[in-house]
């Protein structure tokens, strides 16, 4: 049986963004930025091989024994999460910053929209089955028609601790008017998994979010372009290694699903899932089309000339991030329900394209950036792959600088 | 000199390096080969098969067939008080079902040759699953046949069934034709089914293309939903909206009116334009009942008769009740085999196509099977993981068979009920099917002796078989119990046959055609009797029991079915190699799209059998050839 768990996909925009250079920036030393975002996110649809948008689910076909084909139980799951996620970021020195992440699920709802595809003519009824009828039918088989799911209320999702190491002075980089910078980052496993016997459930961690893996890498070089001594214009790629470990999971035994996901019996009592890891490459433009005025203010020790470089008032980004995903993995005691598994996480990939805007508030006297974007997986045709779409909004605060 | 590395060739050796390969798929099917003592054979299969015995078992029994019939123990229950789970609370709780099939395998077991216990015993241990449930794998459609009958005609008994038919308006009376084939022309009831009953033929011929029909429904216990009414004519559709149908309440010869009966007419505003014309009747009646899930109503089974219009020529005999196939039911297994000037080679070639309970598992867990004993032949057949048999299979003697079931309710399980009444247990009794048919692999040397293994049985069920050996000998079995009234059998014996297709007299119907023959080299078999036609009938009052073709729900589709499959073998007599055998058993008319399970050709003088397995449809699999003559 096909389980007709939902996994969400959602993407987490971690990262140390305090200026122009957003792959490349690292903060100066001693400074601290206190960075809180909100994240609200729907996956609606996935991309098959054929890159062709499908609900989540495909149907899943019933029969009556020996009856044939009862139908097929439709489903266009309407998948939401809500987040929060505090970031600490500190200088460690002017050219190594290290950030610890906690993101946080305010919220996971799931609406399974199920319907129903009638199948063969019944004798004993007059009549396919309707979707009332299959209930019933289930209800008697001891199966209640899934509801909605609602939870993950306030529940920390795998943390992150990451660092940047800045490469913009290598003379390559800098004879060049180039910046550059490795990232790594790896997952602390704070995060929930599913409940394994709730049919219609999510997680909250790094496998059911599916975007930020266990450790990740970066390259990131950028080219910023000046005009009047000041960066307007800034143009940059980032590749990027997402590694995802194999996890162990509790398998079903059909608690409260017993139609529908008694697995332990053949499967064992658990089974491991080996996500495929992603890698990639990340297109950025950025543009500073207001710079704004500068005052003079106690943040720059009311010289405006100290702050000749701080972020512009406005900065727009618009970015396109390439990921291929390799395969994902089920393994368990049974071949054929990995399979089952196995076929719908084949190799592929996503296409995320990001458009957000910066408003830096520190030229105006105040340790203030505010920010947000719009994310979404759905424009550019994936394959095999969820897409997720991201509204969110966040604020820095610069604790200390100089 | 060190090579040159182009920056495309890095990017191409990095790709690679950082893809993964994409998950493979299982083989859709499995394949075994066993040798060595039953118990040792039992072994390897368990400890091959341990995960897909496991996967089975739960798909196909713990969460589907179990649950489903723990549906039906209210009903049961409401007869048989040895399970009412309040006085018995073993039965309680969801276990009605899993301890009825454990009751009944154990009955069974007593008459499971030891052998073949060992070989369970040997999949139990190899597998890591318990005896107990390899037991009932083993044996749980000989119980769950029996029983799904006696539920499904007590559920028919519910409903409205026809019980007269008669057509008015332009008299069979004075045409000077035999029109109902009962040996009298023109007799003053000749247009009148007093006492309808089903039949596989026509039930009257050169009927004018204007004739009006009349049908009258009963309901023994309620009436007739008129709007649950449904009647086809000529492939046309007629209900309570369609002006050309009326219904009434008739009266009997005293003017009172017959409160369950109801008299349905349809008047055909234009002439039949087929020569022959099926009529198809279906009704509900107005009691909704909510046991078991969903609510409806007792809906009768879609009943289904055939006439020929003026012209046609035949009687009615050689008019096949063909019907039509309108989507409401699907073929069930079938086999057939032909011979000599049936194929453009002469070899003997065995076909057949077992659908009975797929519930979307059973095909992603079939199996071939080739036994090489210590003693005796090898042999092979197709079936399931955890399941010592199958329905088909070949042996190294070059025997091969295929076997249907064929719905009766002389049973063991009803003749529990005869014996005990209402303090009966559901135990089957007799040789499980299965294992009659290892017996046969292991011991039958040609299709005369296999036959003979089959007629001399104790079933559990109807059974139809078909058999067919290397030097072109081809038979045809039907069985099924004799039960009777507080035990005591009323014609001990009758509920066997055995024929060929040679024209002799256990080979032809009354009128002297052929059971399931249309020349001298071919033989057929679907789920319903021929000669066992009259397989049970008997009235207690409460219940009339009636035979297989009053009640069966794979009745008209077999008939149907045999048909259809008649009509090809016709036409392609001579033409039946490989090829053809395969392109017949995917015709979609005679493909059951949802429960089929298993589709093979067999060749026993070639020693191959071509198995088209692990899809649903099985025949849209390719037929992949296991030769039990080269098999290590």
């Amino acid at each position: 049986m096909k389980s007709l768990r939902l996994l969400v996909f959602l993407l987490l925009g971690i990262a140390v963004p305090a200026h122009a250079g957003n792959n490349t920036a690292t903060l100066p030393t001693g400074t601290i930025v206190v960075d809180t975002a909100y994240f609200d996110t729907t996956t609606t649809v996935r991309f098959d091989d054929a890159r062709v948008a499908r609900p989540l689910m495909d149907g899943i076909q019933r029969y009556e024994p020996g009856g044939g084909l009862q139908g097929a139980i439709t489903a266009n799951p309407y998948v939401k999460y809500q987040l929060f996620v505090p970031q600490v970021m500190y200088g460690a020195t002017d050219d190594l910053t290290i950030v610890l992440a906690m993101p946080t699920v305010v919220h996971t709802s799931i609406k399974p929209n199920l319907g129903w595809t009638p199948g063969d003519y019944q004798n004993n009824l007059g009549r396919p089955y309707s979707e009332s009828d299959f209930w019933q039918w289930a209800k008697s088989m001891g199966q209640d028609k899934p509801g909605d799911f609602s939870g993950n209320n306030w529940t920390p999702a795998d943390m992150v601790l990451g660092v940047r190491y800045s490469l913009s002075k290598l003379k390559a980089f800098e004879n060049n008017g180039l910046r550059a910078a490795l990232s790594a980052q790896v997952a602390i496993p704070t995060g929930k998994p599913a409940d394994p016997e709730n049919l219609v459930a999510a997680g909250t961690t790094v496998w059911d979010l599916n975007n930020y893996g266990d450790a990740e890498l970066h390259f990131a070089l950028e080219k910023p372009f000046k005009w009047d001594d000041f960066t307007r214009l800034n143009i940059g790629f980032d590749l990027h290694y997402a590694a995802f470990l194999k996890h162990t999971y509790q398998s079903a035994t059909g608690a409260q699903a017993p139609l529908l996901m008694t697995f332990a019996p053949y499967i064992g009592p658990t089974y491991t899932i080996d996500p495929g890891d992603q890698f990639g490459a990340t297109f950025l433009v950025e543009g500073m089309p207001f710079i704004g005025p500068t005052l003079s203010t106690w943040m720059n020790q009311h010289d405006p000339a100290k702050s000749a470089q701080w972020p512009a008032l406005l900065t727009l980004t618009a970015s396109l991030k390439y990921s291929h995903v390799n395969q994902s993995t089920w393994q368990s005691q049974s071949a054929m329900w990995d399979w089952d598994h196995n076929k719908l996480w084949l190799p592929g990939d996503k296409n995320t394209i990001r458009l957000g805007a910066d408003i830096s508030l520190m030229r105006l006297g105040l340790p203030l950036q505010l920010y947000g974007a719009y994310l979404t997986q759905e424009l550019i045709p994936g394959r095999n792959t969820r897409a997720t779409d991201v509204l969110m909004a966040g604020a820095r605060l610069l604790m200390k600088f100089w | 000199m060190l090579p040159m590395l182009k920056p495309s060739s890095i990017a191409v050796t990095l790709a690679v390096l950082l893809t993964a390969c994409a998950a493979e798929q299982p083989p859709r099917y499995q394949v075994v080969h066993l040798s060595g003592t039953s118990y040792q054979r039992g072994l390897q299969h368990g400890q091959q098969m341990s995960s897909l015995i496991k996967s089975f078992y739960s798909t196909l029994l713990a969460t589907s067939l179990l649950p489903y019939l723990n549906r039906n123990q209210p009903d049961i229950a409401a007869y048989l008080h040895n399970y009412d789970a309040v006085l018995h609370p073993e039965y309680g709780n969801g276990q009605f079902s899993l301890l009825l099939l454990r009751e009944s395998a154990a009955s069974l077991e007593a008459s499971i040759p030891p052998q073949f216990v060992e070989e369970m015993h040997g999949i139990a241990d190899g597998s890591g699953m318990n005896y107990q449930d390899i037991l009932v794998l083993n044996t749980f459609v000989d119980t769950v046949l029996a029983a799904r009958g006696i539920t499904y005609f007590l559920q028919q008994a519910g409903a409205p069934r026809v019980t007269q038919v008669e057509w008015l308006g332009a008299s069979l009376v004075g045409d000077g034709v035999d029109n109902n084939g009962d040996g009298t022309t023109d007799e003053p009831t000749e247009s009148l089914i007093a006492v309808y009953e089903s039949l596989p033929h026509a039930m009257w011929v050169e009927v004018p293309a204007t004739a009006k029909l009349r049908v009258r429904l009963h309901d023994d216990d309620a009436k007739v939903d008129p709007e649950s009414v449904r009647v086809l004519i000529d492939e046309k559709v007629y209900t309570l909206d369609s002006p050309e149908l009326a219904m009434v309440t008739p009266t009997d010869a005293g003017g009172l009116p017959l409160i369950h009966d109801t008299d349905v007419t349809v008047t055909p505003a234009t002439p039949w334009t087929k020569p022959i014309v099926t009529v198809q009747v279906q009704a509900g009646d107005n009691k909704l009942s909510i046991n078991p899930p969903p609510s409806h109503e007792h809906r009768m089974r879609t009943e289904q008769f055939t006439v020929s219009t003026k012209g046609y020529g035949k009687p009615p005999h050689l008019v096949p009740n063909q019907g039509v196939s309108d989507g409401t039911s699907q073929p069930p297994s079938i086999g057939f085999a032909v011979r000599k000037s049936a194929t453009p080679d002469g070899q003997v070639r065995l076909a057949h196509h077992f659908s009975l309970l797929d519930a979307g598992t059973s095909h992603k867990h079939t199996l071939v099977q080739i036994h090489h004993p210590d003693t005796g032949p090898s042999y092979a057949f197709v079936g399931w993981v955890g399941i010592a048999y199958g329905f088909a299979g070949l042996n190294s003697e070059g025997v091969a068979y295929g076997c249907n079931h064929s719905d009766t309710l002389n049973n063991p399980l009803a003749g529990a009920f005869l014996t005990d009444f209402f303090d009966a247990k559901l135990l089957s009794s007799g040789e499980p099917i299965g294992f009659l048919l290892r017996d046969i692999l292991a011991q039958a040397h040609n299709a005369d002796e296999a036959a003979t293994l089959a007629y001399d049985t104790t079933p559990t069920f109807g059974w139809n078989f078909l058999f067919a050996d290397k030097g072109g000998k081809l038979r045809a079995v039907e069985v099924r119990r004799d039960v009777g009234m507080g035990g005591v059998i009323a014609n001990p014996g009758e509920g066997r046959a055995n024929w060929t297709p040679e024209a002799d007299a256990a080979g032809v119907d009354q009128w002297g055609v052929p059971w399931a023959s249309e020349k001298q080299d071919d033989m057929r078999v679907g789920a319903h009797f021929r000669p066992l036609a009259n397989d049970f009938a008997m009235d207690l009052g409460i219940f009339n029991l009636r035979p297989q073709r009053d009640w069966s729900s794979y009745y008209f589709s077999s008939v149907r079915a045999m048909a259809n499959l008649a009509a090809r073998i016709t036409a392609n007599y001579g033409k039946f190699d490989l090829a053809t055998m395969i392109a017949t058993l995917r015709v979609p008319e005679l493909v059951d799209a949802h429960d089929s399970m298993t589709a093979v050709v067999i060749e026993p003088g070639l020693g191959k059998l071509h198995a088209a397995l692990g899809t649903e449809p099985a025949t849209d699999s390719d037929f992949d050839t296991f030769d039990l003559t080269s098999a290590p």
